[in-house]
């Protein structure tokens, strides 16, 4: 009797999650090629003779350079993380002691700063490197290295990595064959995940971007925020599912990456 | 291929804190030393010196006449067992035993070969294909032993190699273990926390306390004649009994509460005995009378705590008869087995 209540609350739950997490998304996905008048919103609609697919191209041609622009910004920050943040956890790992522990705690800390008193700040400190974008990088940076360098550390710790170098170099293995045949490997899995959660962050960033932003230097997510103040709703659903359409294959890669080395380090992993 | 190793007076600390004094020892080309101690005695310290994993404050480590104290680990070739294993988890059994051959460059049909004629030695040649993941304890300690002498290494260190594992595997283990020892003939240092693992899978023991070397000698010296009190207890407690030794005729002999006993000619003056349960035996008309305490059967053997003179000792009697507290025995001493120490706590120590 218990058991069946318990699992219909859960269900009723999952249904609450679903309808107040998904629906939003459902809803910005449907408006961008429906009528927008089935959704309610009678202030603006398509034209009668034009198709709604055809928005996305008119979206496409409007903020195309938005797009590229935050593609190029999210592999800058994707490649600086892994030249920043693979060193680090590497000597993170390799510590192990309080000192390391420490770091492992204040690595957080800039996630707990809000991204306007961060921009501000970048803003005020570096603002010659705000028309080449420079300190937008950096801003970026900011939030996805703590990710980056905490899966890396993880996925290094977790295999013992101080113990498992010095046995490789007990067996005659020199730096490098070390660095390629154990820390590489075993780094991957958290390189990878690093990189993907760096990449899925600085996609998605708005406070820092809007803040810093330059009309030159300007994210998709900041002008999609003037899409949806200053445009029609149905342009702004159309460049949102666009939007939403980048970042899901870097989450699935994120799963796919997950199951790929439980597979290869056997049940432990 | 196995090297003769010389440890030249050598110490090693950590942040002014020395976990090694002074040690200076040899092992003999092809022979097990065990280094034995309580935990803390710096064993693992002097076996990382060893391996090159870690540098000495002072002192040498010479292979063959060679001095390899600032050689890397990766130039040694020497073979390490960790306590852990620490065997690679990307890589399959086979990969992990072939290791050392592979960065050594040795071409895969020699490296194959070496693997499997290891892997068949070891009893993990149906596992090659595994991970260590997925295979046992004790078949992990047997991969990362194959690890350790696939590329013929000149000195085989062990940390621990049977702390991990259960007793009835260890057991099974350790034949492995010294199988594959004798086999391959190389010199090889065994840490052990174990005193019997130490006296029986060593030629020579070295006993360690507080970073320095105690003693060194084969597990009869060590056992029947320790040069220090601490040596004496660390492989096996008993009674100590405080006595004066006098001659008679050409013998020397020392009264205690069970009986008198012969000692080594010529030494005379005070002596300090040390019983052990085996050095005890129940004797039928002769020996000194005591009266039981305790009597534990343990299967194979009874240990009988009992007191005699008003000194409280153990022996270990036969399963066969059955002993009740209160029972009246006889004790006496077999003086073979039994230990004189040295009459001064303070000996001048090797090293």
């Amino acid at each position: 009797m218990a058991e069946r209540v318990a699992r219909g609350l859960a269900a009723i739950l999952l249904v609450v999650l679903l309808v107040v997490v998904v629906a939003p998304l459902l809803i910005v996905m449907i408006g961008s090629v429906v009528d927008t008048s089935l959704l309610g919103l009678t202030s603006e609609s398509w034209q009668e003779d034009v198709s709604a697919w055809s928005w996305f191209s008119y979206v496409l041609d409007l903020y195309g350079v938005h797009l590229a622009r935050s593609a190029w910004l999210a592999l800058t920050v994707v490649v600086s993380a892994c030249l920043i943040g693979f060193p680090a956890a590497y000597a993170l790992a390799r510590r192990n002691d309080a000192f390391s522990a420490t770091v492992r705690v204040l690595l957080d800390a800039p996630l707990a700063v809000p991204g306007l008193t961060v921009g501000i700040g970048l803003l005020l400190a570096y603002p010659w490197g705000r028309a080449s974008g420079a300190t937008l990088a950096a801003g970026h940076l900011l939030y996805a290295l703590p990710f980056f360098v905490r899966a890396a550390t993880n996925a290094l710790s977790a295999a013992g990595l101080a113990e498992l170098e010095e046995a490789a170099a007990a067996a005659g293995a020199s730096a490098l064959q070390r660095f390629r045949r154990i820390v590489l490997p075993l780094a991957r899995p958290g390189l990878l995940a690093g990189a993907l959660m760096a990449f899925t962050i600085s996609w998605g960033e708005f406070n820092v971007s809007f803040l810093l932003a330059t009309p030159t230097t300007q994210t998709f997510p900041a002008a999609l925020y003037l899409t949806y103040t200053t445009n029609s709703f149905p342009v702004a659903a159309a460049a949102t599912t666009l939007f939403l359409g980048a970042a899901a294959p870097a989450l699935l890669l994120l799963q796919r990456v997950a199951a790929a080395e439980t597979a290869r380090f056997g049940e432990a992993a | 291929m196995s090297a003769r190793v010389e440890i030249r007076n050598l110490s090693c600390s950590f942040g002014g804190q020395p976990a090694v004094r002074d040690v200076s020892l040899a092992l003999e080309p092809g022979t097990t030393t065990t280094l034995v101690g309580a935990s803390g005695s710096g064993k693992t310290t002097l076996l990382r010196c060893l391996a090159g994993l870690l540098a000495p404050s002072s002192g040498q480590v010479w292979f063959d006449g060679r001095d390899v104290t600032a050689l890397p680990a990766e130039a040694r070739g020497v073979g390490l067992v960790f306590q852990s294993y620490a065997l690679f988890p990307h890589l399959s059994v086979a990969d992990n035993i072939g290791f050392g051959l592979e960065v050594r460059g040795v071409d895969p049909t020699e490296r194959r070969r070496r693997v499997s004629d290891l892997a068949e030695q070891l009893g993990v040649a149906k596992l090659l294909e595994r991970k260590p993941s997925q295979i046992s304890g004790g078949e992990r300690q047997r991969v990362a032993l194959g690890r350790a002498l696939a590329y013929r290494p000149v000195l085989l260190l062990l940390d621990e190699p049977l702390a991990a594992l259960d007793p009835n595997l260890a057991e099974s283990v350790r034949d492995v273990l010294l199988h594959a020892i004798e086999i391959e003939r190389t010199t090889v240092l065994l840490v052990t926390h174990d005193r019997a693992d130490a006296l029986r899978m060593g030629q020579r023991v070295a006993l360690l306390r507080s970073g320095a070397l105690e003693q060194i000698g084969t597990p009869r010296e060590l056992y029947r004649t320790p040069r220090t009190e601490y040596a004496a207890h660390f492989f096996g407690p008993g009674l100590v009994l405080d006595s004066v030794a006098s001659h008679r005729g050409n013998i020397s002999v020392a009264e205690t509460p069970f009986g008198e006993v012969s000692l080594q000619p010529g030494s005379a003056g005070p002596v300090r005995l040390l019983l052990r349960p085996e050095a005890l035996r129940l004797s039928d008309c002769e020996g000194a009378s005591a009266r039981v305490r305790r009597a534990s059967y343990e299967g194979n053997r009874c240990r009988l705590t009992f007191e005699a003179d008003g000194v409280t000792a153990q022996l270990e009697a036969s399963p066969g008869r059955e002993f009740a507290c209160g029972d009246q025995i006889r004790v006496s001493i077999d003086p073979d087995l039994l230990v004189v120490l040295p009459s001064a706590p303070g000996l001048p120590r090797a090293g």
